[in-house]
């Protein structure tokens, strides 16, 4: 048995240490993400102004779907960018 | 009645006199129309950078009321705000629910350990009440 579990540890490519991350707004229980909060949805854009992906910011999908409505608000008026050249 | 907030930029070249005057004018809209007006406010100061130009100006002020109507009025309130030139842009979005549930929350946890600390001091005054009582009750039994 302890074999087995050694045996799939081992079969992970090399190098990739695959780290549980948690959900930014979860973790400071926010209900509702405010797109005038801009300094906090800020940090979910890219230097680019692009929407960070869930896969990289860790966030869950019901924050996520919060999050992108409240950085396209943010854009709407002009608070954030639509891009950064 | 559902509750809004609308947000709109003013134009930094509008003189003082003449954006309070066209605050007002909006304001003036909702209370027309059967809604009402909770909080008016220059936003975050009032003049504020825009995240990028628009229409070459780099500078708004930026205005947030928050109000509760009829769901006709962001409507028309929203076509006003485009027919005024001075304002660059604007925004109306319905609150949520959610919005005003947040709070309550955390008050109905704070009481908890308030209500837990309290009968520990007002324990120790009534044993020291007692006594006090005690011999009172003595003294009309004599009587």
């Amino acid at each position: 048995m302890s074999e087995d579990r050694g045996d799939r540890r081992s079969a992970r490519p090399r190098g990739r240490k695959p780290r549980r991350k948690v959900c930014a707004f979860c973790v400071d229980k926010i209900a509702f993400i405010d797109y005038k909060d801009v300094n906090r949805i800020r940090r979910f854009t890219n230097e680019r102004g692009k929407i960070v992906p869930r896969r990289m910011s860790g966030n869950c999908a019901k924050h996520q779907r919060q999050l992108s409505e409240a950085i396209k608000r943010a854009r709407a008026i002009a608070l954030l960018p639509y891009t950064v050249d | 009645m559902n509750r809004y907030e609308a947000m709109y930029i003013i134009d930094t070249s509008v003189e003082e006199a003449a954006r309070k005057e066209l605050v007002e004018k909006f304001s003036q809209l909702v209370t027309d129309n059967g809604g009402i007006v909770e909080k008016v406010e220059d936003w975050g100061g009032g003049r504020r950078h825009l995240a990028f130009a628009i229409d070459y100006k780099t500078e708004g002020y930026y205005i947030l009321m928050t109000f509760s109507s009829e769901s006709a009025l962001p409507r028309e309130l929203e076509r006003n705000l485009s027919i005024s030139d001075s304002v660059i842009r604007y925004l109306v979005v319905k609150l949520e629910e959610k919005h005003s549930k947040v709070k309550p929350k955390p008050v109905r946890v704070a009481p908890a350990p308030v209500a837990e600390v309290a009968p520990a001091p007002e324990a120790a005054p009534a044993v020291e009440a007692a006594p006090e009582a005690a011999p009172a009750p003595e003294k009309t039994d004599a009587e």
